[in-house]
């Protein structure tokens, strides 16, 4: 029971990390799941909620409506996008798409960095939510227990979504056979903007929780994009159960091989299972079989 | 010149030559009139073009996009870099040896992984190893500087200085002039004509018993040696590295620059990398506003120019 205390950080520091990971991931594989899209911006998205954070913050408006007006305005943006970007080009086929948001990533990244410059900016954390917590003990930070919780209940409406209702269905029967599901409603145009719009909501969400840990800066985009590919590949693309599995375990590796192996490892070992798990397993733990050879 | 009318006929045609041929020329005497600083904006050009180009020869010919190219630029510059520091700053030719030898050997071994998946999933294997190389290159700091970087020190070669901008400029301009006269005569071989048929069809290709891995191996092996010598060039130029060159933003650099000159073009890499970097310098003051403009100007391209910007001015000219 002693060595317990040594433990509960890590572990929690991981889990939070790994929950936020998980949200991220998830609306970059239904994106590709159910749109063929590889969003190459996914993480610029993720940086716009940071940073639409701060301003609010900034603005004296107070922590919760930044995630607020942060959600609004990355929902905006991503249904913008969507519809003048992605939808006049499905028919170039999805490495023009990936191309397209390569442009995306670019635009958001010079805009950001136009904007508010190439120093990383910080948000402190909300009063309500800051503090230590007496647990198993040791203390540990209240933001961050509240971190994984919010993040466990968002996974579980959009397992809900996709789940219980008729669009999620549609969704689902979509990644098995997509032809199939397209016969069965003259609303797919919404669905996909709803895909994609929700998804980068997600991960915008995702950025404007991290900020008060983290700080927000423009080359945050670049990194959280490299590791929501490695979840998404990892767990198999498409897959909402791949990238929640993937995202727990590499998120999980990453900080704990990190805070106890070395510091330097962080970031590489889940490239290194990257790296093996596409020349082993290429389509992920719950992928789809033969969709290597698209 | 399109790598329509490229393979549709091999006849080049006088008043083409002729052109080229002064424009050589020119390009050969412009240091002469123009300042320093603008000959180093142009060196810049020149290697970004020469990497483009040889990108391109597996990106829009062969159809194999890759997303990891900085790693050959990187392994290059770092190469040389690091052979130069081990084996004594004279021994230059074998740095360079070096270098494209082991450019050569990580393109097979990247090209064999790569390739194991098709379309989205190629270019997320090469956007993945490339970017593993960088984060081991950008840890390993007692063989790479680490985020410092590394400066490389090259002493005269049979008495001609070799490096900084001056001296780049024409190494660089000659290489880029063989390099797309080079092209042209691959695009009009046997060789050129399989590498279409792939890029149309490699199903069918390979179902009519053309050995379609091996030839996108070999032209993937191809294009990364060629970027490595990009990233020689780079390190000769700037007489330092740093991590930088391996950083994925270096692949998308690349492929920017292409589309917009126009993959599907012969010339295209070169207006490509002539629009960014003279973008970069003009909105120098404006705070990276040129970032903004190229993200808006690829997405334009790529919505309604997919020939670039060689192909808006063929299509100007057939007016």
């Amino acid at each position: 029971m002693d060595s317990l205390p040594l433990f509960v950080t890590p572990l929690l520091d991981g889990l939070s990390w790994a929950v936020m990971l998980i949200l991220i991931a998830t609306g970059l594989t239904l994106i590709f799941g159910f749109l063929e899209v590889v969003n190459f911006a996914h993480g610029a998205y993720y940086m716009l909620g940071g940073y639409f954070v701060f301003v609010i913050v900034d603005a004296g408006f107070g922590f919760f409506a930044g995630v607020a007006g942060a959600l609004v305005a990355v929902g905006l943006l991503g249904v913008l996008t969507e519809r003048l970007l992605l939808k006049p080009s499905y028919d170039f086929g999805p490495i023009t798409q990936l191309l397209i948001m390569v442009g995306v990533a670019l635009v958001i990244e010079g805009a950001v960095i136009y904007i508010w410059g190439e120093q990383a900016k910080g948000v402190s954390t909300p009063a309500l939510l800051d503090g230590p917590v007496n647990l198993l003990g040791t203390t540990y930070p209240l933001y961050r227990l509240f971190l994984v919780a919010l993040g466990v209940i968002v996974i579980g409406a959009v397992w809900l979504f996709l789940e219980r209702t008729r669009y999620g269905l549609v969704i689902r029967a979509s990644l098995t056979d997509k032809e199939m599901a397209r016969a069965f409603g003259n609303d797919i145009p919404t669905i996909y903007t709803l895909v994609f719009a929700g998804g980068v909501l997600i991960a915008a969400l995702a950025g404007a929780l991290m900020t008060p840990i983290r700080g927000i800066g423009p080359s945050t985009g670049a990194t959280v994009l490299l590791q929501a590919f490695i979840v998404v590949v990892v767990g198999g693309l498409g897959s909402f159960r791949g990238s929640v599995v993937a995202g727990l375990g590499l998120g999980m590796l990453d900080i704990l091989v990190a805070r106890y192996i070395s510091f330097r490892l962080s970031g590489i070992t889940i490239i290194v299972v990257l790296l093996i798990v596409l020349l082993i397993r290429p389509r992920g733990l719950f992928g789809v079989k033969g969709v290597m050879e698209e | 010149m399109s790598v329509r009318d490229v393979l549709a006929g091999d006849e080049l045609s006088r008043p083409l030559i002729i052109s080229g041929v002064v424009l050589f020329i020119a390009m050969l005497l412009l240091p002469r009139f123009i300042g320093t600083f603008h000959v180093n904006t142009v060196t810049r050009i020149l290697i970004l073009a020469f990497f483009a180009m040889g990108f391109n020869l597996a990106f829009g010919f062969t159809n194999l996009p890759s997303f990891g190219h900085a790693a050959f630029f990187g392994i290059g510059a770092y190469g040389t870099a690091i052979a130069l520091d081990y084996l004594g700053s004279e021994m230059v030719f074998a740095a360079f040896l070096i270098a494209l030898l082991a450019a050569m050997v990580f393109s097979v071994f990247m090209g064999l992984a790569a390739l194991r998946g098709r379309g989205i999933y190629f270019a997320l294997l090469t956007f993945a190893i490339a970017q593993f190389l960088y984060e081991v290159a950008f840890r390993w700091t007692e063989f790479t500087g680490g985020d410092d970087g590394l400066i490389m020190i090259v002493p005269p070669v049979f008495g001609f200085e070799i490096a900084g901008p001056e001296n780049v400029y024409y190494i660089a301009l000659v290489l880029l002039a063989l390099l797309t006269v080079a092209m042209y005569r691959i695009l009009n071989s046997p060789f050129g004509k399989v590498m279409a048929a792939i890029r149309k069809n490699d199903t069918r290709t390979g179902a009519i018993g053309y050995p379609v891995r091996r030839i996108q191996l070999t032209v993937f092996v191809l294009s990364g040696t060629l970027g490595s010598i990009a990233g020689i060039l780079q390190g000769l130029n700037n007489m330092f590295i740093s991590p930088s060159v391996l950083f994925w933003q270096q692949s998308v650099d690349v492929l920017v620059v292409t589309i917009i000159g126009g993959s599907t073009t012969l010339l295209g890499p070169i207006v490509g990398s002539l629009f960014l970097v003279l973008l970069r310098e003009a909105v120098r003051g404006l705070a990276n506003i040129g970032i903004i403009i190229t993200g808006i100007v690829f997405i334009l391209i790529i919505l309604v120019a997919s020939d670039g910007l060689v192909g808006v001015v063929r299509e100007y000219l057939e007016e």
